[in-house]
């Protein structure tokens, strides 16, 4: 060591002390926070405090504990898998006699029996399986039946209802739709006459001049076809409405309503009427045809007749005076 | 009187208060010393005391014997002081010229001058060294630790403390060999 070395080293060592200042020792002193543990006599020479052991050896116990886990995991399952092998070996070497013992006796005794034995077996299952076969084929055919016989039943029922009823009951049914077209006729005349008469409060009790003038009043125009009139189509709309949509013969235009009996509608394939006070004689048209008179070009119903129910349509005894519609 | 501290220590452990209150009487002025000459002023010298004591009474039931108690404390102000610097993201503080208004010892007056000047001179090369170097130099020397202790204290091997010894005095040789060439500032300039 040189000398000027030593005598750094000697100042060095000799260096001042910073003077702590007043008042430090007695806060240190006021904030001692003592907590009594086992004195370290009691602990071998050498040895760490417990948590400071386990500190300092964590990292490696970790592992080591995993590792023998491991181990310990691996070893069970090695003797399980040894002990189940050995098991397997012991069932099967039992196994094997039961197996053996049976088929010694004809190995031993009669080779030839055998084999007859067994062609014998296999003719009575070929037997077996043609009867099996025989049957098969017979069930095959009544299946074939029974889907033709299906065959036809839905072809029958594809056919119209009419195909299944009698002469009566189609005649019947006939009837039935023809009553139904008539009162749909005779209600479509309700509507027209009380169109009118709408109509006519509002025009100073004179009727229209034309149908078309009191679309407004009429709900649809469909009440201007007849039913049975199937010569005819009904407007979609009073806009694409022409005279060859309407069914009904119009006979009082701007007519006054002081003639209440006077004809306004008449339908001439039932032969019903509307008078212009709103009412509708059924078939008079047909069946009392004496009854509608003309009075200087006007058709007049002259007595009331009966109250008619409305029905099928009556065979025509007066044609109309004019076939022409409005 | 390691023997002394660590009894008193072990005295501590047990939850005897006087026996604690000594161990400060014996260790606040080094402590208080070491960490002046790490941090930049009194107010935070102090402020480290009181937490490295604090970290002394948590850690004493822990404390096994195998070190000095004087090592010990000096290893626990020194991660105090880490840790500071690091949570608080201090940068490296310098510390003030501490050594310039103490004199280290007595004698006539030019000769404390002349004295005053070569030491200021050795301190702020100190000052001027890498930080591992530096804090080595303050343990060994100025806090008076041996080898072993300094080791402890900063949680590295003896050789260690020897190699950063050798290297500190070398680089101190080489600082105040250029400063004898340039005129070396005085104790008085650097008061002013």
């Amino acid at each position: 060591m040189s000398t000027i070395e030593h005598e750094i080293e000697t100042v060095l060592r000799a260096a001042p002390e910073p003077v702590p200042p007043s008042g430090l020792k007695e806060q240190l002193i006021a904030q001692v926070r003592l907590t009594a543990g086992r004195p370290a006599s009691d602990l071998p020479a050498g040895t760490p405090a417990p948590a400071g052991w386990l500190r300092r050896w964590w990292p490696v116990l970790a592992p080591a504990a995993v590792s023998l886990a491991c181990a310990v995991g691996l070893t069970t399952q090695q003797m399980e898998i040894r002990d189940l092998k050995r098991a397997i070996q012991d069932s099967s070497r039992d196994a094997a006699p039961n197996a053996v013992a049976p088929a010694a006796p004809n190995v031993g005794t009669n080779d030839v029996s055998a084999g007859s034995d067994a062609a014998a077996r296999t003719e009575q299952e070929i037997v077996r399986l043609k009867e099996l076969a025989s049957q098969l084929a017979a069930e095959v055919a009544e299946l074939e039946q029974m889907r033709a016989d299906n065959v036809k039943l839905r072809a029958q029922l594809a056919k119209p209802p009419s195909g299944f009823l009698s002469a009566d009951e189609t005649e019947a049914l006939a009837k039935a739709k023809e009553k139904a077209e008539s009162i749909a006729c005779v209600n479509n005349l309700k509507q027209l006459g009380l169109s009118v008469r709408v109509w006519a409060l509002d025009n100073k009790d004179i009727s229209p001049p034309n149908v078309l003038d009191m679309t407004n009043e009429m709900s649809t125009p469909k009440i201007l076809r007849c039913p049975a009139d199937h010569a005819r189509e009904a407007a979609t709309s009073f806009a694409s409405y022409t005279p060859a949509n309407c069914s009904y013969e119009y006979l009082a235009p701007s007519a006054p309503e002081t003639e209440p009996t006077r004809v306004l509608f008449r339908c001439p394939i039932h032969g019903h009427v509307c008078l212009c006070d709103g009412s509708v004689q059924g078939g008079v048209a047909k069946l009392h045809p004496e009854q509608l008179v003309y009075r200087d070009g006007k058709l007049y119903l002259e007595d009331s007749p009966p109250p008619v129910q409305p029905g099928p349509a009556p065979q025509p005894a007066n044609p109309p005076p004019d076939g022409s519609n409005p | 009187m390691e023997t002394d501290t660590n009894q008193l220590a072990e005295t501590a452990r047990c939850g005897d208060r006087a026996a604690a209150v000594r161990l400060i009487e014996l260790f606040y002025g080094r402590i208080y010393a070491f960490l002046r000459r790490l941090a930049a002023n009194d107010a935070d010298a102090a402020d480290l005391t009181q937490r490295t004591f604090g970290r002394v009474w948590q850690a004493l039931p822990t404390f096994a014997g195998r070190s000095s108690v004087s090592s010990w404390m000096h290893s626990i102000a020194y991660h105090v002081y880490v840790d500071w610097r690091r949570a608080d993201r201090h940068t490296e503080p310098r510390s003030n010229e501490w050594w310039a208004a103490r004199p280290a010892s007595e004698a006539r007056p030019d000769e404390i001058v002349a004295l005053a000047d070569s030491a200021a001179a050795v301190y702020g090369s100190v000052e001027e060294l890498e930080p591992d170097l530096r804090h080595t130099v303050q343990l060994h020397y100025y806090q008076n630790l041996t080898l072993q202790e300094t080791a402890d204290a900063m949680g590295v091997a003896t050789s260690t403390v020897k190699y950063r010894l050798r290297q500190a005095l070398t680089e101190l040789q080489r600082k105040l060999a250029s400063e004898r060439t340039t005129p070396m500032p005085t104790a008085a300039s650097r008061m002013i």
